[in-house]
Formats: structure tokens, C-alpha cells, sequence
């Protein structure tokens, strides 16, 4: 609606100023100087940049920034059920989407989309079966680091994963992943989902595009303090840092026989009480819609940290924490300009860090000094993708 | 915000009593409100989003349980699929608790669905058969597999095979 009422007023005032162009004075108007004919040209983007990030924007798009300059480079269409990934050469950006004949209801869709990362044309679209649908869920979907296959959650609600092969443009198959959910790619051949018992379900992916299961003893409470569907991945190592609502950090290696390192925890390694599961236990606790990020260049990881009792972990960050995953130890803080519910970093080494408000802004900071760059003011919403080339 | 919801929860409930207060005074007295009992509670909460409120859902996508669930007790191995099930072995409840919800579904939720006879769930039985959760398995296998034996020892429980040849369509190349 907003969207709608803002793009009819500029509508206006452009109708507006043609109209006092022609009501100018005959004199004034002789003192005009001739006007070239524009050329229209279709513009195109330099090789993607570390420093790009994508953000989702009102309801209906994605778009891409260049964080060194806070400019917009274009826009996707994706609405909040859909999700966005770059490939991991740059070139192409990938957007999952559904769609019903009638809007909200009528025969269903599901596809696949790809975007030239240079024109940003819709290059190819890929059917698929019915995929998960949550608003703003990163991990919905993630790409092999090869780039030859995408993995899309299923929940139908009998939960899966649909394997794409991207070089071929067509699904695979489907394998059934009982009672686990959401992708956590490992480093190569295959990926990791989540399981409602604590656990994880690993799917082998070979060459062919043959699949193989296998399954690990829980190592999480599920019901008492689970891990963040949001918990974030180096895609390079195949390493997932599991983090439970109190702050536990379980780093993974993924793969067919993950290793599950000793927990440890948010809140300690920064000297602080360690937060509890205790409904008035007040302590400082990770929260968000997209509360981590983690820089693999540097090995570090960012928490939006807030003051909370257990249960909070929806709740805006205040500041944002920085980890030595190597050491466990907290290297800095960095208050916000305002409260945050998601941040996002890039993967070079001298990284951006992107805060991103509930109301719409996002600060674009310097990573390593938290100095605020940039503050971009336009309908950002709570998520943000930065490329991992 | 839980805490508020169930504030405002209990602030409407004490309106509500109020009113009802007051309108028994000045009229004839009401019915008192239904009570749910622990298993239909504990069903609306944890499977009614899924399977329906009634235990019938939308056909094809999720398997109806009314008049149907008790079928997977005309085999051992159906038995045994039905506790297995991640839903169910996950579910937030103590062992008693579940198996008086598993044999809720059964026997008064699939009414007439269960062969003579069977019976009930054990709590042992559930307390083994839920640290045994289905974890590497094709699911839709599996369950065509139970189907299978099911409708051979039970013919009138055709109607199983619906869910499967359903989910057949959407899915690919779902195989073991
Ligand atoms: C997320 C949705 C969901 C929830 C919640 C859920 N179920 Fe199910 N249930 C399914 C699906 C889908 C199947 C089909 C088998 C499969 O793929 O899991 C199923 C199968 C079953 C079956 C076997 C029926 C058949 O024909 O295969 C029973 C019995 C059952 N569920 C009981 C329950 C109970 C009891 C609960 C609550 C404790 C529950 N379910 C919660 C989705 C759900």
C-alpha cells in the first residue's frame, strides 16, 4: 500500500512540472536551449563486489546495494516467502518463489529463478515441487560450493529436501528428511538439516545426484533450549555454528559423520553471567530475525546481542558482539545507532558489517571499528545476503 | 509477550465470568462451558494445525486421521510406523501422556477404524518405539510398505493408499 500511494505521488509531481514547462512565457521560452534527444541505453553491472549486499525491501523485492557508496546497483523481485542466493562465482543470483494462479489461492507454483549477476535478466526458470514456505528463512535454501546444485527445504508438511542440479536446470530428486529441517550445506557433496529431536539429518549428494542419509545422536535439548534456525555457516569450511537460545555455541564440521565440537557459550566468554533458560533470568542473550553473521576471513563471529529473560530470542539487539571462534573470546562490542533485528558482514578482509532496524534502515559500518558508514533510509527489511566469493 | 497473552487471557476470562455472573442473575442459568479432556487438548495443541481439528485435513497433503488412524492397528509394523512418526516421537508430552493421546487418535478419533479387538498402546511400547524415530529412511517408502501390509490384513483400509499416491505427485524421484 505505501509502496503503491508513494510511487503515485512522484507520478504526480512529475505530471506537475511538465505542466508549468508549457505554461512558461513565450520570451522564456525562445531563451530555451535546444534539447538533445536522450538515448536510452540498457545499463550493466561491473563484476560483482565483496562489498554488494542485498537486502529485502518493502514486500516485494530484494535490492542490491554497493556498501562502499550506500547506492543501489538494481533490484530482484522476491516477496517474504521467497529466497535469494548469489552463486558462489558471482555470476548468477537465484531466487526461489511461489506463486498461486488467483494470488492467495488457485493452482500453485513453485520455481526457481536466475538472474544474469551482470544485466540481471531472467535467464532460466526451474520448476519445483512444493518447497517450504516461512518469511524471510535464509536457510531455505542454499547452493553446493561447486555451484552445481541448489537444495530447497520441503515441508508439505512431510518435510525434505529437493535437489537441483543448476547446470541442467532440473530437479533432481527428492529425499526425505522425517522431522528435520532447513539446509546447512557442507563444504562439498552434500548438506545438514536440523532435527525436532535435537539431532541432525545428513544428506550425501554424489555426483549423479544420487542421495544417501545419515542421521547423528542429539546433541541439543530441542525442547529446552534449541539451537537458532538462523545459526550462521562458513560455506568455505563446511563448519556450522550451532547457537541455542541461551547462547551455546556448538561448532559443526559438517559432512555424512559430522564432528559436534564442546559447547561454548555467549555470555561467558564475554565475562558475563551465563543466561540461563530461566523465565526472569535477565541477562545478555542473542536476538533477532537474523541475529549472527560470521566473517570467514577473519575468523570471527558477530552476535546482535540484547538484555533479556529466556524466550527473547525474537527480541531487537542493541549491540552487536564480536567473537574469536578460535580463542572463544569476546573481541569487541559495538553499540547500535538504534535497535536492530538482523546483521549481515561480508567475506573480505576488510569487511563491511550491515545492522538492519525493524523500521525500515540499515547502517552500513565498518567492521573492525564499528564506525557507521552510511545509514540507508528505504523500506529495508529485516534480512540481508552478502556474497561469499 | 507470552506472559501478557496469557494476562489478557485471564483478564478475558474474568469478563467473560463477570458477564456470566451477571446474566444468571437476570436469566435462566447457562450451560457450563466444555471441558477438554488431557489427550484432546494435547491433540488440538501439538497435531490439530497439521491433521485438522476434526482429524481430516486437506486430502492429499496430510493424511486424514478420523475414522482411519485405528487401521494401522491390524499389523504389528503399523503399529509401530504410527509411534515412530517424527511428529508423534517428538512430540513435548511425557510417555503417558502420549500414549493416552495415541490412543485417542485410535480408537475415538478414527472410530470404527480399528480391527476387533486390537489393543490399546502400552506405554512401554510407546517409551521404546520413540527413541527409535524414523531418521534415515525414504518416509514415503516406508509408509507404502505399511500400507501395504495393512490393507492385506485389513482390506476395508484401502483408503490409506490415497495420502501415498498423492504425495507420489508432488514429490521426485523419492526412492531409498
Ligand atoms: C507438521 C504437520 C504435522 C503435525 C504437527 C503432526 N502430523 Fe501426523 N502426519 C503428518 C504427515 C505429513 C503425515 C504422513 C507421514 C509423514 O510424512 O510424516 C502424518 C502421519 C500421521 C499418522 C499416520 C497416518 C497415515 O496415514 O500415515 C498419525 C497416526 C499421525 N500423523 C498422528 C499425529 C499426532 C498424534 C500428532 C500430534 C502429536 C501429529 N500427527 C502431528 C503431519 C503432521
Amino acid at each position: 500500500m505505501a509502496g503503491l500511494r508513494k510511487s503515485r505521488w512522484a507520478a504526480m509531481a512529475i505530471a506537475a512540472a511538465g505542466l508549468s514547462g508549457v505554461s512558461g512565457t513565450p520570451s522564456a521560452r525562445a531563451a530555451q536551449p535546444v534539447l538533445q534527444a536522450e538515448q536510452s541505453t540498457v545499463a550493466t553491472l561491473p563484476t560483482m563486489s565483496s562489498h554488494w549486499f542485498l537486502p529485502a525491501t518493502g514486500s516485494e523485492s530484494y535490492t542490491l546495494y554497493n556498501g562502499d557508496t550506500a547506492q543501489i546497483l538494481g533490484t530482484l523481485p522476491g516477496d517474504l516467502i521467497s529466497n535469494a542466493a548469489f552463486s558462489p562465482d558471482g555470476k548468477t543470483f537465484y531466487v526461489a518463489v511461489t506463486m498461486w494462479a488467483r494470488g492467495d489461492h488457485g493452482p500453485r507454483e513453485d520455481f526457481l529463478r536466475a538472474y544474469d549477476a551482470h544485466t540481471l535478466a531472467l535467464v532460466k526458470e526451474i520448476e519445483l515441487p512444493p518447497r517450504a514456505l516461512a518469511v524471510y528463512k535464509i536457510q531455505n535454501m542454499d547452493l553446493s560450493q561447486d555451484g552445481h546444485w541448489a537444495y530447497i527445504f520441503d515441508m508439505s508438511p512431510a518435510t525434505g529436501i529437493t535437489v537441483i542440479d543448476l547446470k541442467a536446470g532440473k530437479v533432481v530428486r527428492t529425499v526425505d528428511t522425517p522431522g528435520c529441517a532447513l539446509v546447512f550445506p557442507w563444504k562439498s557433496g552434500g548438506l545438514s538439516s536440523l532435527c525436532g529431536d535435537g539431532s541432525l539429518t545428513n544428506v550425501a549428494v554424489d555426483a549423479s545426484g544420487a542421495a544417501k542419509v545419515s542421521h547423528v545422536a542429539p546433541f541439543f535439548d530441542a525442547n529446552n533450549d534449541p539451537v537458532f534456525e538462523q545459526s550462521p555457516i562458513d560455506r568455505h569450511a563446511g563448519i556450522a555454528f550451532f547457537i541455542t537460545y541461551t547462547g551455546k555455541v556448538f561448532e559443526t564440521s559438517l559432512g555424512a559423520t559430522p564432528t559436534i565440537g564442546t559447547p561454548w557459550t555467549l555470555s561467558a566468554a564475554a565475562g558475563q553471567p551465563v543466561a540461563t533458560t530461566g523465565v526472569q533470568d535477565v541477562a545478555w542473550r542473542p536476538g533477532g530475525k537474523e541475529p549472527f553473521a560470521y566473517q570467514r576471513a577473519t575468523r570471527q563471529l558477530y552476535a546482535l546481542m540484547h538484555m533479556g529473560t529466556y524466550w527473547t530470542h525474537k527480541r531487537e539487539g542493541n549491540e552487536i558482539w564480536v567473537y574469536d571462534t578460535t580463542a572463544h573470546t569476546l573481541l569487541r562490542r559495538i553499540a547500535l545507532p538504534a535497535d536492530c533485528v538482523g546483521i549481515a558482514v561480508s567475506q573480505d578482509q576488510h569487511p563491511l558489517l550491515y545492522a538492519l532496524t525493524g523500521e525500515g534502515k540499515a547502517f552500513v559500518m565498518d567492521a573492525a571499528s564499528g564506525k557507521v558508514l552510511h545509514t540507508i533510509d528505504a523500506r529495508i527489511g529485516g534480512i540481508a545476503l552478502t556474497p561469499d566469493l | 509477550m507470552r506472559a501478557r497473552g496469557v494476562v489478557q487471557g485471564v483478564c478475558a476470562l474474568v469478563l467473560l465470568a463477570a458477564s456470566a455472573f451477571h446474566a444468571a442473575r437476570a436469566e435462566a442459568p447457562r450451560p457450563t462451558l466444555p471441558v477438554l479432556t488431557h489427550a484432546p487438548a494435547n491433540y488440538l495443541l501439538g497435531c490439530g494445525g497439521c491433521h485438522g481439528i476434526g482429524g481430516m485435513s486437506r486430502q492429499g497433503t496430510v493424511p486424514d486421521l478420523r475414522g482411519q488412524a485405528g487401521y494401522f492397528l491390524c499389523t504389528d509394523s503399523g503399529r509401530r510406523y504410527v509411534l515412530r512418526l517424527p511428529n508423534v516421537a517428538f512430540a513435548n508430552l511425557t510417555t503417558p501422556q502420549l500414549t493416552e493421546l495415541m490412543n485417542y487418535v485410535m480408537f475415538t478419533l478414527g472410530a470404527g477404524s480399528a480391527p476387533k479387538g486390537a489393543r490399546p498402546f502400552t506405554e512401554a511400547e510407546v517409551e521404546a518405539a520413540r527413541h527409535e524415530p524414523f531418521g534415515a529412511v525414504s518416509l514415503q517408502a516406508y509408509r507404502a510398505d505399511v500400507v501395504r501390509d495393512v490393507t492385506t490384513a485389513c482390506p476395508q483400509a484401502a483408503a490409506l493408499t490415497d495420502y501415498g499416491a498423492a504425495l507420489a505427485t508432488r514429490e521426485v524421484r523419492n526412492t531409498p
